[in-house]
């Protein structure tokens, strides 16, 4: 090989080393950017679940606030005495005024929910359809 | 040649100037960079290593975030689900005086939002040499959002968990109240405390510089144990209907105190418990603390004539008596050693079906005699008197029954007409709930089942036989002689009810005066029955405490109890037991 074509050689490995050397760099960058960037979007999902996980805790409360107005509005202490008696002249049933219907009443109801036998709210549902199954409400 | 030759060794010496001047240059950049390294490193060594305690700890105290997780403490439910008592949270307002230049000024503009303080009050608060004050606790959110839009310097919010109780006054003293820290101080707030309270939890962060957590470098979540939810055997209809007409009662009866009780005798589960005064346990320091009292199971009296039942039951049980049998009732007046007892009205021959009916003295202490001390003091026992129900409430006491050595040669002529025993409305009620249950004595209890937050039962009470009081034969005749009661013949007409059978008992007992000595004013007067009387639904009881001037319990109590169980009836929809017809013929004589 002349001196000349030797330096050729010399110069292109040269030139593919540095090519190479900067392709693992660039590969290096990319991944540490990627990395980088993996990590950014990392903190950003975690500002939007914190943002949604603070929306729900807003909505919760709200339906806290809302239940209990609601649970005081159907306190029947305050239901008897200011609907029924001051503002709409209602007054408690006498005996005669009383329809009974042939249901369970509502304790037998309660009392086989809890038993969890078939019964409650299905053997009312079924005896309003007219499956019978449930006898008149008897304590 | 030689010209040449001077030129190059002239070019020479310049390129060695210029050569040098480079070097110079170059050293100087070099020294210059190596001082700025030095100096960085310098400050890197200071930052790293001198400082590195310092400044850590600085750091992590500026993004470090330590959160510790409240749980939601457990609501109490009523039978049906209805909420007795909840926990919501709520926004507390807090101060950092050293940050405030102008208190005065804070405190005028907080003083229209905050009603429960005074300027002074504000004043005060925002004025101590502290890092942090509370302002108000636990404040409703219009008072937050007007204390928010005031933007005032130094002046925060904490969120906090605020117990509430939708009912108000209803059932107050079952449930009790908690202290600002939510932690039980009465009723069942206080009793189950273990399963309501939960268990914290944790979560250990980084936040950046907006205070916003970074979650990625969350280390540790511990997320809390909410306390367990609590469903009562009480239903909040009943209750409402109790205390209405115990208030009204104790009213109209000028009343110091009342208690009333409702109970399903077949399986001891208290559909209602109230006392009259009461109060609100969203506001408990507006109240007495004598209002607070539980006097159900914490209060102890005499129970007069309602005891007579416990007599008649174990002496038919024991079948020392039958129904028929006749007593000479002395007119009224029977010597006993140096004293003398005395009925209301003098009687002469009564059976002991009469003697129920119209509450003689003399007739039931003639049945005990007749029956002999050990058998009345077992029977006694055997009803559970002298010893607490066990209810599932704090405070409950077991009432005064003497051991039978320490009883003296006239208690057999005291206790069976309810003297020199000391119970409980609440074991009155349990007693009379087993005759009217066969002579099956249940064990009462009021908290039907314990659930988690995702509604896992962890606990549950089912009914509980605590003894049999007395034989289904004595209940059952025992039955027919209390349905005399709430009759013209008897002693409580006013307890009849228009649709369904009552079978009952009148008391009226005298309270002990400071000197030992039975009073001649003040009076306990109560009623206990049940109703329909062949297939009870409910057991109650009604006490009331120094009615005045009428305190009879057939007039002051018997009312009561008709109205409750009336209502309470109706609710459960039992069906009438009376026609129209047979309604009709009893409401004209």
């Amino acid at each position: 090989m002349s001196k000349r074509n030797r330096r050729l050689s010399e110069d292109f490995s040269m030139a593919a080393l540095t090519g190479k050397w900067l392709i693992l760099a660039a590969v290096g960058v990319s991944l540490a950017l990627l990395y980088v960037w993996q990590h950014v979007q990392l903190v950003r999902t975690g500002y939007a679940i914190k943002n949604f996980e603070q929306e729900v805790e807003k909505w919760k409360k709200k339906n806290e606030a809302l239940t209990l107005i609601n649970e005081k509005l159907k306190n029947p202490q305050r239901i008897e005495s200011v609907l029924a008696r001051n503002n709409m002249g209602l007054v408690f049933p006498q005996g005669k005024n009383v329809v009974r219907l042939r249901y369970p009443r509502p304790q037998a109801v309660h009392d086989e929910e809890k038993s969890g036998s078939e019964g409650g709210t299905d053997a009312l549902l079924s005896f309003m359809r007219g499956g019978g199954g449930a006898g008149p409400g008897k304590m | 040649m030689a010209e040449r030759r001077g030129r190059r060794s002239v070019q020479k010496g310049e390129y060695g100037v210029m050569r040098n001047s480079h070097k110079l240059k170059s050293l100087s950049v070099y020294i210059l960079f190596a001082l700025c390294f030095a100096f960085l490193y310098f400050r890197l060594f200071t930052l790293q290593v001198v400082r590195h305690k310092e400044l850590l700890d600085r750091g992590l105290t500026l993004h470090r975030l330590n959160v510790k997780i409240d749980p939601r403490r457990g609501n109490i439910y009523d039978c049906e689900g209805r909420p007795l008592a909840l926990s919501v949270k709520m926004k507390s307002v807090y101060a950092v005086p050293d940050d405030i230049a102008s208190p005065e000024r804070v405190a005028r503009a907080l003083v229209n939002c905050i009603p429960s303080d005074t300027y002074e009050d504000l004043l005060e608060k925002l004025s101590k040499k502290k890092k942090f004050t509370w302002l108000a606790r636990k404040v409703d959110s219009r008072t937050a959002d007007r204390v928010e839009a005031l933007s005032c310097e130094g002046v925060g919010f904490r969120e906090e968990v605020k117990r509430v109780y939708p009912q108000g006054t209803l059932l107050s003293h079952v449930l009790g109240f908690v202290d600002i820290d939510n932690r039980g101080i009465e009723g069942l707030e206080l009793y189950a405390e273990e399963y309501l309270r939960g268990q914290a939890g944790w979560m250990a962060s980084y936040r950046d510089r907006k205070g916003r957590e970074i979650m990625p470098l969350r280390a540790q979540d511990v997320p809390p144990i909410d306390g367990y939810d609590i469903t009562l055997t009480v239903d909040i209809v009943i209750q409402n209907i109790a205390e209405s007409e115990l208030e009204k009662g104790c009213q109209k009866f000028h009343a110091a105190a009342g208690s009333i009780i409702v109970l399903n005798p077949k399986t001891g589960a208290v559909l209602a418990l109230a006392n009259w005064p009461t109060y609100d346990p969203n506001a408990p320091s507006d109240f007495q603390s004598d209002y607070r009292r539980n006097r159900c199971i914490t209060d102890v009296y005499e129970p007069g004539s309602t005891f007579k039942v416990v007599t008649v039951a174990t002496a038919l049980d024991q079948k020392s008596v039958t129904l028929g049998d006749v007593f000479f009732c002395e007119n009224g007046a029977f010597r006993i050693g140096r004293h003398t007892l005395h009925d209301v009205h003098p009687y002469g021959n009564l059976t002991t079906t009469e003697i129920v009916r119209k509450s003689s003295n003399i007739g039931a202490v003639k049945i005990a005699m007749q029956m002999g001390a050990e058998k009345l003091y077992r029977g006694i026992e055997r009803f559970g008197f002298g010893k607490p129900t066990g209810i599932t409430l704090p405070g409950e006491v077991g009432g005064i029954l003497h051991p039978l050595k320490k009883w003296s040669g006239l208690s057999i002529a005291a206790i069976p007409m309810g003297q020199e025993v000391g119970v409980t409305t609440l074991q009155m009620a349990s007693a009379v709930a087993a005759i009217a249950n066969g002579g099956l004595a249940m064990r009462p209890y009021i908290i039907q089942a314990v659930k988690d937050s995702s509604g896992r039962v962890i606990a549950s009470h089912s009914p509980s036989v605590r003894a049999r009081a007395v034989s289904e034969d004595a209940a059952a005749a025992l039955v027919t002689a209390m349905e005399g009661v709430a009759t013209r013949e008897g002693t409580a007409p006013k307890a009849a009810l228009d649709e369904y059978t009552v079978a009952g008992k009148t008391g009226t007992s005298q309270k002990v005066d400071p000197d030992g000595h039975y009073s001649h004013s003040r009076f306990v007067g109560s009623f206990v029955g049940f109703s329909p009387s062949r297939d009870p639904a409910v057991v109650i009881m009604v006490a009331l405490d120094e009615p005045h001037p009428i305190y009879y319990g057939g007039v002051v109590a018997a009312p009561i109890f008709k109205e409750v169980a009336s209502r309470v009836l109706k609710y459960f929809a039992v069906p009438p037991e009376k026609t129209d017809s047979e309604i009709k013929v009893a409401s004209k004589h």
